[in-house]
Protein backbone atom coordinates (compact mmCIF):
# COMPACT_ATOMS: atom_id res chain seq x y z
CA UNK A 1 0.00 0.00 0.00
CA UNK A 2 1.43 3.40 -0.99
CA UNK A 3 2.18 5.79 1.90
CA UNK A 4 -0.53 9.00 1.13
CA UNK A 5 1.01 11.61 2.54
CA UNK A 6 3.06 13.59 0.44
CA UNK A 7 5.18 16.96 1.61
CA UNK A 8 8.00 18.38 -0.08
CA UNK A 9 10.76 17.45 3.11
CA UNK A 10 9.27 13.73 3.62
CA UNK A 11 11.09 11.62 5.58
CA UNK A 12 11.81 8.01 4.76
CA UNK A 13 11.31 6.55 7.96
CA UNK A 14 7.82 7.76 7.16
CA UNK A 15 7.47 5.91 3.58
CA UNK A 16 9.59 2.58 4.15
CA UNK A 17 7.29 1.29 6.97
CA UNK A 18 3.27 0.86 6.62
CA UNK A 19 1.49 -0.22 9.65
CA UNK A 20 -1.76 -1.10 10.86
CA UNK A 21 -3.49 0.02 14.19
CA UNK A 22 -2.83 -3.27 15.26
CA UNK A 23 1.20 -3.07 14.52
CA UNK A 24 0.91 -5.66 12.25
CA UNK A 25 2.41 -4.54 9.09
CA UNK A 26 1.62 -4.37 5.30
CA UNK A 27 4.36 -4.51 2.46
CA UNK A 28 5.57 -1.84 1.48
CA UNK A 29 6.88 -1.63 -2.85
CA UNK A 30 9.93 0.56 -3.45
CA UNK A 31 7.87 2.13 -5.85
CA UNK A 32 5.02 3.07 -4.03
CA UNK A 33 7.45 4.96 -0.99
CA UNK A 34 9.81 6.79 -3.81
CA UNK A 35 6.01 8.07 -5.82
CA UNK A 36 5.76 9.33 -2.23
CA UNK A 37 8.80 11.39 -2.38
CA UNK A 38 7.93 13.00 -5.81
CA UNK A 39 7.82 16.19 -4.49
CA UNK A 40 11.26 15.76 -2.69
CA UNK A 41 13.65 18.61 -4.16
CA UNK A 42 17.01 16.61 -3.85
CA UNK A 43 17.42 12.85 -5.57
CA UNK A 44 19.16 11.92 -2.43
CA UNK A 45 16.32 10.93 -0.98
CA UNK A 46 15.22 8.76 -3.86
CA UNK A 47 18.77 7.67 -4.09
CA UNK A 48 18.58 6.56 -0.47
CA UNK A 49 15.04 5.08 -0.81
CA UNK A 50 16.92 2.59 -3.54
CA UNK A 51 19.68 1.18 -1.31
CA UNK A 52 17.25 0.03 1.85
CA UNK A 53 16.87 -3.41 1.88
CA UNK A 54 14.38 -4.47 -0.33
CA UNK A 55 13.41 -8.01 -2.96
CA UNK A 56 11.86 -8.07 -5.71
CA UNK A 57 10.51 -4.36 -5.13
CA UNK A 58 9.86 -4.73 -1.84
CA UNK A 59 10.70 -3.47 1.55
CA UNK A 60 12.59 -6.28 3.59
CA UNK A 61 10.70 -6.00 6.82
CA UNK A 62 14.02 -7.89 8.99
CA UNK A 63 16.42 -5.52 6.96
CA UNK A 64 14.31 -2.02 7.02
CA UNK A 65 14.15 -3.01 10.48
CA UNK A 66 17.73 -3.47 11.52
CA UNK A 67 18.13 0.28 9.74
CA UNK A 68 15.54 1.89 11.83
CA UNK A 69 17.32 -0.05 15.30
CA UNK A 70 20.46 1.86 14.50
CA UNK A 71 19.08 5.10 13.79
CA UNK A 72 17.33 4.70 16.98
CA UNK A 73 20.21 4.15 18.54
CA UNK A 74 22.39 7.48 17.30
CA UNK A 75 18.88 9.49 18.10
CA UNK A 76 19.19 7.87 21.83
CA UNK A 77 23.19 9.46 21.48
CA UNK A 78 22.22 12.22 20.74
CA UNK A 79 19.26 12.88 23.28
CA UNK A 80 22.01 11.84 25.65
CA UNK A 81 24.17 14.50 24.55
CA UNK A 82 21.68 17.25 24.66
CA UNK A 83 20.48 15.39 27.79
CA UNK A 84 16.85 15.49 26.90
CA UNK A 85 15.70 13.06 29.85
CA UNK A 86 16.67 15.74 32.16
CA UNK A 87 14.80 18.68 29.77
CA UNK A 88 11.91 16.86 29.54
CA UNK A 89 12.03 15.78 33.39
CA UNK A 90 12.35 19.11 34.82
CA UNK A 91 9.46 20.43 33.17
CA UNK A 92 7.10 16.97 33.51
CA UNK A 93 8.30 16.44 37.74
CA UNK A 94 7.01 19.61 38.95
CA UNK A 95 3.68 18.97 37.19
CA UNK A 96 2.98 15.83 38.32
CA UNK A 97 3.80 16.46 41.54
CA UNK A 98 0.68 18.37 41.81
CA UNK A 99 -1.45 15.36 41.05
CA UNK A 100 -2.53 13.01 44.05
CA UNK A 101 -2.37 9.56 43.43
CA UNK A 102 -1.08 6.98 41.02
CA UNK A 103 -0.08 8.49 37.91
CA UNK A 104 0.52 7.40 34.32
CA UNK A 105 2.76 8.68 31.83
CA UNK A 106 2.39 7.78 28.29
CA UNK A 107 5.01 8.06 25.95
CA UNK A 108 3.86 8.56 22.15
CA UNK A 109 5.77 7.28 19.52
CA UNK A 110 8.42 6.33 22.16
CA UNK A 111 10.57 4.22 19.59
CA UNK A 112 13.18 2.59 21.15
CA UNK A 113 11.92 3.95 24.60
CA UNK A 114 15.14 6.06 25.72
CA UNK A 115 12.98 8.25 27.78
CA UNK A 116 10.60 5.48 29.35
CA UNK A 117 13.32 4.11 30.41
CA UNK A 118 15.47 6.87 31.35
CA UNK A 119 12.37 7.52 33.96
CA UNK A 120 12.36 4.08 34.99
CA UNK A 121 16.38 4.68 35.62
CA UNK A 122 16.70 7.69 37.33
CA UNK A 123 13.34 7.69 38.76
CA UNK A 124 13.59 11.64 37.64
CA UNK A 125 9.52 11.71 37.77
CA UNK A 126 8.87 10.99 40.85
CA UNK A 127 7.25 8.12 42.89
CA UNK A 128 4.02 6.44 41.84
CA UNK A 129 4.25 6.93 38.46
CA UNK A 130 3.31 4.48 35.47
CA UNK A 131 5.76 4.79 32.88
CA UNK A 132 4.45 3.61 29.19
CA UNK A 133 5.88 3.43 25.96
CA UNK A 134 3.49 3.13 23.27
CA UNK A 135 4.98 2.68 18.88
CA UNK A 136 3.41 0.89 16.05
CA UNK A 137 7.00 -0.57 15.46
CA UNK A 138 6.80 -3.76 17.27
CA UNK A 139 10.73 -4.45 16.13
CA UNK A 140 11.26 -1.02 17.89
CA UNK A 141 9.52 -2.11 21.33
CA UNK A 142 11.24 -5.41 21.13
CA UNK A 143 14.88 -3.51 21.55
CA UNK A 144 12.82 -1.51 24.22
CA UNK A 145 11.56 -4.02 26.41
CA UNK A 146 14.62 -6.24 25.60
CA UNK A 147 17.07 -3.41 27.20
CA UNK A 148 14.29 -2.69 30.04
CA UNK A 149 14.75 -6.71 30.82
CA UNK A 150 18.86 -6.03 30.68
CA UNK A 151 18.29 -3.37 33.29
CA UNK A 152 15.39 -4.55 35.15
CA UNK A 153 13.56 -1.13 34.93
CA UNK A 154 10.04 -0.62 35.97
CA UNK A 155 8.48 0.36 32.87
CA UNK A 156 6.27 -0.98 29.69
CA UNK A 157 6.01 -0.51 25.89
CA UNK A 158 2.83 -1.46 24.21
CA UNK A 159 2.23 -1.54 20.31
CA UNK A 160 -0.83 0.16 19.60
CA UNK A 161 -3.00 3.17 19.83
CA UNK A 162 -2.05 5.17 22.93
CA UNK A 163 -5.31 7.20 22.92
CA UNK A 164 -7.75 3.99 23.52
CA UNK A 165 -6.38 3.36 27.20
CA UNK A 166 -8.37 1.59 29.51
CA UNK A 167 -7.03 4.00 32.06
CA UNK A 168 -6.47 7.37 31.32
CA UNK A 169 -3.19 8.73 31.17
CA UNK A 170 -2.07 11.95 33.55
CA UNK A 171 0.24 12.76 30.97
CA UNK A 172 1.10 12.44 27.09
CA UNK A 173 4.50 13.29 25.83
CA UNK A 174 6.71 12.70 22.86
CA UNK A 175 9.82 13.73 21.40
CA UNK A 176 10.37 14.54 17.63
CA UNK A 177 6.91 13.01 16.60
CA UNK A 178 4.84 16.05 16.23
CA UNK A 179 6.48 17.23 12.83
CA UNK A 180 5.09 14.05 11.56
CA UNK A 181 1.67 15.44 12.04
CA UNK A 182 0.62 17.74 8.75
CA UNK A 183 -2.44 19.59 8.10
CA UNK A 184 -5.83 18.51 10.41
CA UNK A 185 -3.77 15.66 11.44
CA UNK A 186 -2.16 18.19 13.91
CA UNK A 187 -4.91 19.72 16.07
CA UNK A 188 -6.63 16.05 15.82
CA UNK A 189 -3.57 14.65 17.34
CA UNK A 190 -4.04 17.07 20.42
CA UNK A 191 -8.08 16.37 20.35
CA UNK A 192 -7.29 12.67 20.72
CA UNK A 193 -5.11 13.00 24.12
CA UNK A 194 -7.81 15.46 25.54
CA UNK A 195 -10.76 13.43 24.84
CA UNK A 196 -8.79 10.31 26.03
CA UNK A 197 -8.82 12.02 29.26
CA UNK A 198 -5.37 13.17 30.02
CA UNK A 199 -4.32 16.46 32.28
CA UNK A 200 -2.03 17.78 30.41
CA UNK A 201 0.68 17.34 27.38
CA UNK A 202 4.38 17.80 26.93
CA UNK A 203 5.51 17.33 22.85
CA UNK A 204 9.03 17.99 22.59
CA UNK A 205 10.04 18.94 18.67
CA UNK A 206 12.92 20.71 17.06
CA UNK A 207 12.49 24.17 17.38
CA UNK A 208 12.21 25.87 13.90
CA UNK A 209 15.02 28.74 14.22
CA UNK A 210 16.86 30.23 11.72
CA UNK A 211 19.69 28.36 12.96
CA UNK A 212 18.13 24.91 12.79
CA UNK A 213 18.89 23.36 9.15
CA UNK A 214 22.35 24.03 9.85
CA UNK A 215 22.37 23.11 13.20
CA UNK A 216 21.33 19.64 12.35
CA UNK A 217 22.65 18.79 9.56
CA UNK A 218 26.21 19.85 11.06
CA UNK A 219 25.23 17.41 14.31
CA UNK A 220 23.68 14.81 12.00
CA UNK A 221 26.79 14.71 10.09
CA UNK A 222 28.94 14.49 13.20
CA UNK A 223 27.02 12.44 15.37
CA UNK A 224 25.28 9.95 13.43
CA UNK A 225 26.56 7.13 10.61
CA UNK A 226 23.37 5.56 9.33
CA UNK A 227 22.45 7.45 6.53
CA UNK A 228 18.56 7.63 6.80
CA UNK A 229 19.20 8.97 10.10
CA UNK A 230 21.10 11.54 8.58
CA UNK A 231 18.57 12.33 5.93
CA UNK A 232 15.26 12.17 8.10
CA UNK A 233 17.27 14.06 11.02
CA UNK A 234 17.46 17.27 8.95
CA UNK A 235 14.31 16.41 7.11
CA UNK A 236 12.91 16.93 10.58
CA UNK A 237 14.72 19.73 11.33
CA UNK A 238 12.94 21.19 8.26
CA UNK A 239 9.19 20.52 8.92
CA UNK A 240 9.31 21.51 12.38
CA UNK A 241 5.95 23.27 13.55
CA UNK A 242 6.68 27.31 14.04
CA UNK A 243 5.56 28.04 17.45
CA UNK A 244 2.02 29.56 16.22
CA UNK A 245 1.10 26.35 14.36
CA UNK A 246 1.43 24.04 17.81
CA UNK A 247 -0.65 26.94 20.13
CA UNK A 248 -3.17 27.26 17.25
CA UNK A 249 -3.32 23.28 16.82
CA UNK A 250 -3.64 22.91 20.36
CA UNK A 251 -5.88 25.77 20.87
CA UNK A 252 -8.16 24.15 17.92
CA UNK A 253 -7.84 20.60 18.40
CA UNK A 254 -7.97 21.01 22.43
CA UNK A 255 -10.14 23.75 23.40
CA UNK A 256 -10.31 22.57 26.97
CA UNK A 257 -6.82 23.14 27.35
CA UNK A 258 -4.65 26.04 27.53
CA UNK A 259 -2.30 25.87 25.15
CA UNK A 260 1.60 26.97 26.37
CA UNK A 261 4.85 26.73 24.89
CA UNK A 262 8.62 26.67 26.91
CA UNK A 263 11.13 28.44 24.81
CA UNK A 264 8.88 30.48 22.46
CA UNK A 265 11.40 31.03 19.17
CA UNK A 266 13.17 34.37 19.31
CA UNK A 267 12.70 34.65 23.13
CA UNK A 268 15.99 32.92 23.94
CA UNK A 269 19.22 32.79 21.63
CA UNK A 270 18.66 30.64 18.99
CA UNK A 271 21.77 28.39 19.58
CA UNK A 272 20.01 26.98 23.33
CA UNK A 273 16.89 26.28 21.59
CA UNK A 274 17.77 22.45 20.79
CA UNK A 275 13.85 20.63 21.51
CA UNK A 276 11.29 22.66 23.12
CA UNK A 277 7.73 21.12 24.20
CA UNK A 278 4.11 22.59 22.88
CA UNK A 279 2.32 21.90 26.07
CA UNK A 280 -1.65 22.06 26.40
CA UNK A 281 -2.73 21.61 30.36
CA UNK A 282 -6.22 22.07 32.17
CA UNK A 283 -6.91 25.34 32.92
CA UNK A 284 -7.30 24.96 36.63
CA UNK A 285 -3.79 23.33 36.54
CA UNK A 286 -1.97 26.27 34.58
CA UNK A 287 -0.94 28.42 37.65
CA UNK A 288 -0.23 25.64 40.09
CA UNK A 289 1.90 24.43 37.61
CA UNK A 290 3.78 27.50 37.35
CA UNK A 291 4.07 28.00 41.12
CA UNK A 292 5.57 24.39 41.16
CA UNK A 293 8.06 24.77 38.04
CA UNK A 294 9.82 27.76 39.95
CA UNK A 295 11.85 30.57 38.02
CA UNK A 296 11.67 28.00 35.02
CA UNK A 297 8.30 29.78 34.42
CA UNK A 298 9.16 32.80 33.32
CA UNK A 299 10.46 30.64 29.89
CA UNK A 300 6.45 29.58 29.33
CA UNK A 301 4.23 31.57 27.17
CA UNK B 1 61.23 16.47 22.10
CA UNK B 2 58.80 18.35 23.89
CA UNK B 3 56.94 18.84 20.76
CA UNK B 4 56.99 15.37 20.21
CA UNK B 5 55.92 14.85 23.38
CA UNK B 6 52.96 17.35 23.59
CA UNK B 7 51.71 15.67 19.77
CA UNK B 8 51.92 12.38 21.61
CA UNK B 9 49.47 13.50 24.89
CA UNK B 10 47.17 15.25 22.04
CA UNK B 11 46.97 11.89 19.88
CA UNK B 12 46.40 10.05 23.03
CA UNK B 13 43.23 11.57 24.59
CA UNK B 14 42.01 11.91 20.42
CA UNK B 15 42.39 8.35 20.18
CA UNK B 16 39.99 8.10 23.53
CA UNK B 17 38.00 10.53 22.00
CA UNK B 18 37.60 8.40 19.25
CA UNK B 19 36.79 5.17 20.69
CA UNK B 20 34.41 7.17 22.48
CA UNK B 21 32.56 7.95 19.60
CA UNK B 22 33.12 4.75 17.82
CA UNK B 23 30.84 3.52 20.58
CA UNK B 24 28.38 5.92 21.00
CA UNK B 25 25.59 5.38 19.38
CA UNK B 26 25.65 1.53 19.46
CA UNK B 27 24.46 0.50 23.06
CA UNK B 28 20.73 1.53 23.90
CA UNK B 29 21.22 1.12 27.67
CA UNK B 30 20.96 4.22 29.96
CA UNK B 31 23.81 3.19 32.13
CA UNK B 32 26.86 2.49 30.46
CA UNK B 33 29.43 4.62 31.97
CA UNK B 34 32.02 1.50 32.46
CA UNK B 35 31.30 0.51 28.84
CA UNK B 36 32.39 4.30 27.74
CA UNK B 37 34.95 4.30 29.69
CA UNK B 38 36.55 1.14 28.30
CA UNK B 39 35.59 2.61 24.46
CA UNK B 40 37.93 5.68 25.23
CA UNK B 41 40.30 3.19 26.98
CA UNK B 42 40.77 1.38 23.33
CA UNK B 43 40.79 4.25 21.38
CA UNK B 44 43.94 5.35 23.81
CA UNK B 45 45.68 2.08 23.06
CA UNK B 46 44.59 2.61 19.00
CA UNK B 47 46.52 5.47 19.60
CA UNK B 48 49.47 4.26 20.81
CA UNK B 49 49.65 1.42 18.25
CA UNK B 50 49.38 4.58 15.58
CA UNK B 51 52.63 6.21 17.39
CA UNK B 52 54.24 3.24 17.15
CA UNK B 53 53.88 2.97 13.91
CA UNK B 54 54.68 6.42 13.16
CA UNK B 55 57.32 6.68 15.43
CA UNK B 56 59.16 3.18 13.26
CA UNK B 57 58.48 5.40 9.78
CA UNK B 58 59.91 8.77 11.14
CA UNK B 59 62.76 6.85 12.91
CA UNK B 60 63.21 5.23 9.58
CA UNK B 61 63.23 8.17 7.34
CA UNK B 62 65.73 9.89 9.99
CA UNK B 63 67.71 6.85 9.58
CA UNK B 64 67.86 6.81 5.84
CA UNK B 65 68.32 10.54 6.11
CA UNK B 66 64.94 11.12 4.07
CA UNK B 67 64.40 13.96 6.76
CA UNK B 68 66.12 15.00 10.09
CA UNK B 69 65.26 15.13 13.36
CA UNK B 70 65.31 19.03 13.08
CA UNK B 71 62.79 19.44 10.23
CA UNK B 72 60.81 16.96 12.04
CA UNK B 73 60.77 19.04 15.16
CA UNK B 74 60.06 22.08 13.04
CA UNK B 75 57.12 20.73 11.23
CA UNK B 76 55.83 19.11 14.54
CA UNK B 77 55.81 22.40 16.25
CA UNK B 78 53.83 23.87 13.52
CA UNK B 79 51.33 21.11 13.81
CA UNK B 80 51.50 21.66 17.40
CA UNK B 81 50.14 24.99 16.94
CA UNK B 82 46.87 24.11 14.78
CA UNK B 83 46.42 21.26 17.15
CA UNK B 84 46.81 22.92 20.32
CA UNK B 85 44.37 25.71 19.48
CA UNK B 86 41.43 23.08 18.49
CA UNK B 87 42.49 20.98 21.62
CA UNK B 88 42.14 23.75 23.91
CA UNK B 89 38.39 24.97 21.97
CA UNK B 90 37.30 21.52 22.40
CA UNK B 91 38.50 21.34 26.25
CA UNK B 92 36.06 24.42 27.04
CA UNK B 93 33.34 23.02 25.44
CA UNK B 94 33.70 19.92 27.24
CA UNK B 95 33.75 22.00 30.49
CA UNK B 96 31.03 23.32 29.77
CA UNK B 97 29.28 20.25 29.06
CA UNK B 98 30.29 19.51 32.61
CA UNK B 99 28.26 22.58 34.09
CA UNK B 100 25.46 22.08 36.22
CA UNK B 101 23.51 24.45 34.49
CA UNK B 102 21.66 22.74 31.46
CA UNK B 103 21.85 26.08 29.13
CA UNK B 104 25.62 26.22 29.91
CA UNK B 105 26.11 22.62 28.83
CA UNK B 106 23.75 23.31 25.59
CA UNK B 107 26.39 25.72 24.93
CA UNK B 108 29.27 23.38 25.33
CA UNK B 109 27.65 20.33 23.26
CA UNK B 110 25.77 22.95 20.49
CA UNK B 111 28.48 25.44 19.52
CA UNK B 112 31.70 23.29 20.17
CA UNK B 113 31.60 19.85 20.62
CA UNK B 114 29.14 18.73 17.88
CA UNK B 115 30.54 20.99 15.45
CA UNK B 116 34.28 20.38 16.64
CA UNK B 117 33.71 16.59 15.78
CA UNK B 118 32.09 17.85 12.38
CA UNK B 119 35.51 19.96 11.63
CA UNK B 120 38.20 17.38 13.34
CA UNK B 121 38.89 15.92 9.66
CA UNK B 122 39.75 19.39 8.46
CA UNK B 123 41.63 20.51 11.44
CA UNK B 124 43.78 16.84 11.35
CA UNK B 125 44.73 17.29 8.13
CA UNK B 126 45.08 20.85 7.99
CA UNK B 127 47.56 21.36 10.89
CA UNK B 128 49.67 18.04 8.95
CA UNK B 129 49.67 20.62 5.78
CA UNK B 130 50.60 23.39 7.64
CA UNK B 131 53.42 21.64 9.88
CA UNK B 132 54.99 20.27 6.55
CA UNK B 133 54.65 23.42 4.23
CA UNK B 134 58.09 24.27 2.67
CA UNK B 135 59.24 21.51 4.19
CA UNK B 136 60.29 18.52 1.68
CA UNK B 137 57.99 16.41 -0.05
CA UNK B 138 58.82 13.19 1.94
CA UNK B 139 58.06 15.14 4.91
CA UNK B 140 54.90 16.28 3.62
CA UNK B 141 53.72 12.24 2.68
CA UNK B 142 55.24 11.70 6.46
CA UNK B 143 52.95 13.99 7.52
CA UNK B 144 50.13 13.34 5.53
CA UNK B 145 50.52 9.42 6.98
CA UNK B 146 49.91 10.46 10.23
CA UNK B 147 47.00 12.59 9.50
CA UNK B 148 45.67 10.07 7.76
CA UNK B 149 46.87 7.22 10.53
CA UNK B 150 44.89 9.28 13.34
CA UNK B 151 41.93 9.91 11.40
CA UNK B 152 41.75 5.76 10.31
CA UNK B 153 41.32 5.01 13.84
CA UNK B 154 37.75 5.99 14.74
CA UNK B 155 36.93 4.03 11.39
CA UNK B 156 38.63 0.90 12.87
CA UNK B 157 36.96 1.08 16.04
CA UNK B 158 33.75 1.75 14.47
CA UNK B 159 33.58 -0.98 12.27
CA UNK B 160 34.48 -3.11 15.47
CA UNK B 161 31.60 -2.15 17.18
CA UNK B 162 29.24 -1.96 14.14
CA UNK B 163 30.10 -5.96 13.95
CA UNK B 164 29.20 -6.12 17.51
CA UNK B 165 25.91 -4.76 17.31
CA UNK B 166 25.33 -6.43 14.12
CA UNK B 167 25.86 -9.88 16.10
CA UNK B 168 24.50 -8.88 19.46
CA UNK B 169 21.42 -6.39 18.33
CA UNK B 170 19.41 -6.53 21.67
Amino acid sequence: MAPERQDRWMELSDVIVDFRADGSRRPVKVADASSALVDAPFSSSRRLLAQLPQSEGVFDDGGVDGVLLRSHLELQRLAEEVQHGHRVSRLVRPFLDLIDGPKRVVDVGCGLGYLVRYFASTGSLGDDVEIIGFDFNQGLLRAASRLAEIEDLDCKFVVGDAFALDTPATVYLSSGVIHHFRGPDLPDFFARQHAAGAAACFHFDVAPTWLTPLGAWVFHRARMREPLARHDGVRSALRAHSDTDLLDAIASGAPGWVPLIFDATGRRLAVLNVMRPAIGMNPELVEPYKQSLGPLSRRLS
Amino acid sequence: MMTAVALCLLALVDGAFSGFRAFAGRDGRIEKRPAKIEAARLGAMGAVAALVLLAIVMLGGMALDIFSFAELEEAGRRMLVVYATFATAITIGFAAYFSPALEVRSVGTVLVLGPGTFIRPLVILGGALYGAAGSSTSLLLAALFAAMVMLGLETVLSRKYARELAAHPF
